[in-house]
């Protein structure tokens, strides 16, 4: 890619947009102008209700008669105390109460029914109307204290120390978050989703401007008769995009600290607190690096969708679940017991968000900070990656997108023999995480782990089946060529390297971040109480088979017929890892990962990997239910390693890394 | 020079109902472009001729690189005789042209030829001194500094063509420039077309206005249903088929080879 062509496709886009006079007012007119002036709104709307509430006459009907006069002196004789007002109207029959608070005469009554054991105050009001429900509130609080008053009058006849008598005991609480986290933590569920849908907003224009409106205006193909790749066309657009995405966000943080502190000084009940509004500066400062780069993977993800879009019309039409998802992600911050971990700081969306609230409860993990600023960097730059591989200019051109993606076309019309693409091989595993979702949690509620089993016979089948539909060369996609020994041979040294290098790494990494180590106990116990055999079966051998066909095969075949083998292994690997949804088996996924593809893409056969996949899993399952084995190898059985174990288990793991190495390069070298 | 290799393209079309159960499928795939090869040559203008729909713009998409050939060749050769050898390359020697290549409406003439310079790696002092030269090579002094949403048709259009002379290609590409333009504005484009050739340019032209490319082109590529159906100088393609005009020379060729009705 050359970097000149990028800055200058950068600034034609900047210019560009910036001369769009709807994206502008969007990009800057809604956090500028329209959300403070809403809040502002807001904020006027309730002072008003509050001062109309409390500075207003409320008229109150009571019936006629003797004993209905000690109501009429409750609500008049202490009305100074009050800053409203009751004006008491005496009819004849409680029918007339009500049909007066029918037409809305009155705002409440009060009627005196006899009760089985005490006499009952009704109030008549009406839920729909506010003054009502107010004269209601009111009312009930001055005949509260009036029942008090009562009470102690009572008691007092037969008590002397009436009070112990009425509050044996006394409550006293305290908040030992401070005010300003306690402020915070409410701050922190509503303005995430504030700050990431107005992030959004500012990105998703500009996106369909860039790629969308530029197809629909006919300067596309004008683009295209220059001499620049379309990875660098993507990349120029990603950056504007981006910079006016981080711009609107640094706007809306912005408008958003301003309105904040005109809130805080212009309403009574938040004032009162005497917040020191110095605490929340961190929190600030850390929103001012962590927004833009959420701006980037935002921008990020704005392209990826609209560039499948051949209109504006169509562009808006992708853009509107992505809104929801936005929405739906950032949302986490109201879920109790969601908070920041090593798991959450990997999930998209979810992750800033409760960054954003953990600041405000005061609350900085910068080791967590550091994860959710790398990982919104990584999928920021795998997106935009993946897009410009993913389209050859024609499709960019043509906005073609989704025509390369088989499953939409009919089976009918499959050439046989054929090999799938990125697209199809995105597609493949967002039906298989579908049905995971769906299937998985159900199955292994019920059925426990052959609940697991059935998952991996699904992670089995979304591939081969979709290899199926689009009749794919299957002895190609997923190398199912037979092994020789020698390849064995090379499967068993690797697999070992590998284990006893992750070894390494995952004790060291558990020594920098403690919290780490931590792993499911969940499934564990699943597995114990399975028995030997079963765990066997659904651990050791299913996992074998089911995720080598998915990841070394479909994906690994895939990306290999593609581009180099060496992308086809680190993708595949990295894929594998994440796929464990866990940090710590993200790394070792990824190691082994990276051996898995090696070794398919030298042997050529997946029947390698689906023996070493077999090994490990097998084997842990067996060190779980027999401790003993485990215990019994040299310096792997301790409890902890030293500096000189560790030394030894990444010699011994490098050795049998090359040997596995030297076993592949043999062959290479005789063909 | 450009020289094409029995070039080809295949693009995907519904099938009607009743073929769809000979075929086993509800989609087949045909030729838009079908072997085609010829030569442009430096200093002539080769006229693209075929009806709607004949596969010009696949066929001149193929050649400015914008799209890969499914078959056969391009090759792109530079007025120093060197072969160019990647799209990158084919692209800067090329000045491409056609109505699907519209123009940055929010910018001006200027701002786009800068832009432009840009892009070809030309630095901006001698991008200025360019665009000079082009304003006034066009005639475009009264507009150039006006936005482009504002121009009409035929100024539109000498914006565009423009944008194709910033970095001296050695090729032009132009599929079907004078297409609704009035005679003026056309005659301006056709002017400077003879121009280029004249000075030693290569110049592939695509219409369907066949009176046109009578008089203007040197040699002359018949296109239909993606297949060539005769090539010559007009005077030779009008001869064969003893007609006085290419109009009733393309009626006559394709009636001659039972095309019409296929």
């Amino acid at each position: 890619m050359s970097r000149r062509n990028i800055l200058s496709l950068y600034k034609k886009e900047i210019l560009d947009v910036l001369r769009d006079k709807k994206t502008l007012i969007v990009m800057i007119l809604i956090p500028l102008f329209l959300y403070p002036a809403m809040m502002l709104a807001m904020v006027f709307l309730m002072n008003y209700m509050n001062k109309e509430n409390l500075e207003s006459t409320y008229s109150v009907g009571i019936a006629a008669g003797e004993e209905n006069q000690v109501l009429e002196g409750l609500l008049t004789d202490e009305e100074d105390a009050f800053e409203y007002l009751f004006e008491v109207t005496v009819y004849d029959k409680k029918e007339e109460l009500e049909a007066a608070l029918s037409r809305d005469a009155i705002h409440a009554y009060i009627a005196l029914e006899e009760g089985e054991t005490v006499p009952v105050y009704e109030i008549g009001y009406d839920m729909t109307n506010n003054k009502s429900l107010s004269a209601q509130g009111y009312i009930s609080e001055i005949l509260d204290e009036y029942k008090e008053k009562l009470r102690v009058e009572l008691i007092q006849e037969y008590v002397e120390d009436y009070e112990a008598v009425l509050e044996p005991i006394d409550i006293s609480y305290k908040n030992m978050a401070s005010q300003e986290a306690s402020m915070g933590s409410v701050v922190g569920m509503v303005l995430p989703m504030i700050l990431i849908v107005s992030i959004l907003m500012g990105a998703i224009y500009p996106a369909i401007d860039v790629t969308a409106g530029e197809r629909e205006r006919g300067t596309m193909e004008t683009l295209m008769t220059l001499p620049v790749k379309v990875s660098e066309l993507m990349t120029g657009k990603f950056l504007a995009v981006s910079t006016i995405a981080v711009f609107s966000a640094l706007l809306n943080l912005l408008s958003m600290t301003f309105v904040g502190l005109y809130v805080y000084t212009s309403m009574d009940a938040v004032s009162d607190m005497g917040l020191n509004l110095v605490d929340y500066l961190p929190a600030v400062g850390i929103l001012l690096v962590c927004l833009p780069v959420f701006a980037l993977f935002t921008s990020a993800v704005c392209l990826c969708v609209c560039i499948f879009a051949k209109s504006f019309k169509e562009a808006n039409n992708y853009s509107t679940p992505v809104l929801l998802v936005f929405m739906f992600a950032s949302m986490a911050t109201i879920l109790p017991n969601i908070n920041l971990d090593y798991k959450t700081a990997l999930i998209p969306i979810v992750n800033i968000s409760l960054l954003i609230k953990a600041n405000f409860e005061l609350e900085f993990q910068w080791p967590m900070i550091g994860l959710v600023i790398l990982s919104n960097l990584i999928y920021a730059a795998v997106a935009v990656w993946v897009m410009s591989k993913l389209f050859s200019s024609e499709a960019v051109l043509f906005g073609e997108g989704f025509n390369g993606v088989k499953l939409f076309e009919n089976r009918r019309n499959m050439k046989e023999n054929q090999m799938p693409g990125v697209g199809d091989t995105i597609l493949m595993f967002g039906i298989m995480l579908l049905v995971m979702i769906y299937v998985s949690s159900a199955a292994v509620l019920k059925l426990g782990i052959w609940g697991t089993g059935i998952c991996q016979l699904l992670i089995l089948l979304v591939p081969v089946l979709y290899a199926w539909y689009m009749k794919a060369d299957f002895k190609k996609l997923f190398s199912l060529s037979a092994p020789n020994v020698k390849h064995l041979l090379g499967g068993v040294f690797m697999w070992l390297g590998i284990f006893l290098l992750e070894q390494v790494v995952l004790v060291l990494l558990s020594q920098w971040f403690p919290g780490m180590m931590q792993t499911s106990e969940d499934l564990n116990s699943i597995i114990t109480a399975a028995g030997f055999i079963p765990a066997f079966i659904v651990v050791g051998i299913s996992p074998a088979i089911a995720e080598e066909f998915a990841f070394r095969g479909f994906l690994f075949g895939t990306i290999k017929n593609k581009w180099k083998p060496w992308v086809a292994i680190v993708i595949s690997a990295l894929v594998f890892g994440a796929y464990h949804m866990n940090l710590l088996q993200f790394i070792g996924g990824t190691m082994m990962g990276i051996g898995l593809g090696y070794v398919a893409y030298k042997s050529g056969s997946i029947w390698v990997g689906v023996m070493m996949h077999f090994i490990n899993n097998g084997l842990s399952v067996i060190f779980q239910f027999y401790p003993a084995v485990a215990e019994a190898i040299p310096i792997l059985g301790e409890e902890s390693y030293g500096v000189g174990d560790l030394l030894i288990l990444a010699g011994v793991g490098l050795i049998s890394v090359s040997i596995a190495q030297f076993l592949y390069r043999d062959k290479q070298q005789e063909k | 020079m450009i020289n094409v290799d029995s070039l080809s393209k295949k693009f995907i079309r519904d099938l009607s109902k009743d073929k769809r159960k000979k075929h086993g499928a509800t989609k087949e795939e045909f030729y838009a472009v079908d072997h085609v090869s010829f030569h442009a040559n430096p200093g002539e203008i080769l006229g693209i001729l075929g009806a709607n729909g004949a596969g010009k713009t696949t066929l001149l998409r193929m050649l400015g690189q914008l799209m890969t050939p499914d078959e056969g060749s391009v090759t792109v050769t530079d007025s120093d005789g060197t072969v160019l050898t990647t799209p990158l390359e084919c692209k800067k020697a090329i000045g491409y042209l056609s109505g699907n290549t519209r123009l940055y409406r929010r910018l001006t003439t200027r701002e786009m030829l800068m832009m432009f310079g840009d892009f070809y790696g030309i630095s901006k002092e001698e991008t200025a001194k360019r665009a000079e030269e082009i304003i006034a090579l066009l005639d475009m002094e009264s507009f150039a500094d006006n936005r482009i949403e504002r121009l009409s048709t035929g100024q539109t259009q000498r914006a565009n063509i423009a944008r194709c002379l910033v970095h001296h290609p050695d090729i032009y590409i132009f599929d079907e420039p004078t297409l609704g333009l009035d005679i003026i504005s056309s005659e301006a484009i056709v002017s400077f077309m003879k121009k280029e050739r004249d000075r030693g340019k290569t110049v592939l032209y695509s219409t369907h206005y066949m009176e046109e490319a009578q008089y203007l082109c040197d040699r002359i590529v018949m296109i239909h249903k993606g297949r060539i159906i005769a090539t010559g100088t007009p005077a030779e393609l009008m001869e064969a088929s003893e007609t006085d005009n290419l109009r009733d020379t393309f009626r006559a060729i394709i009636a001659k080879e039972g095309l019409e009705n296929e």
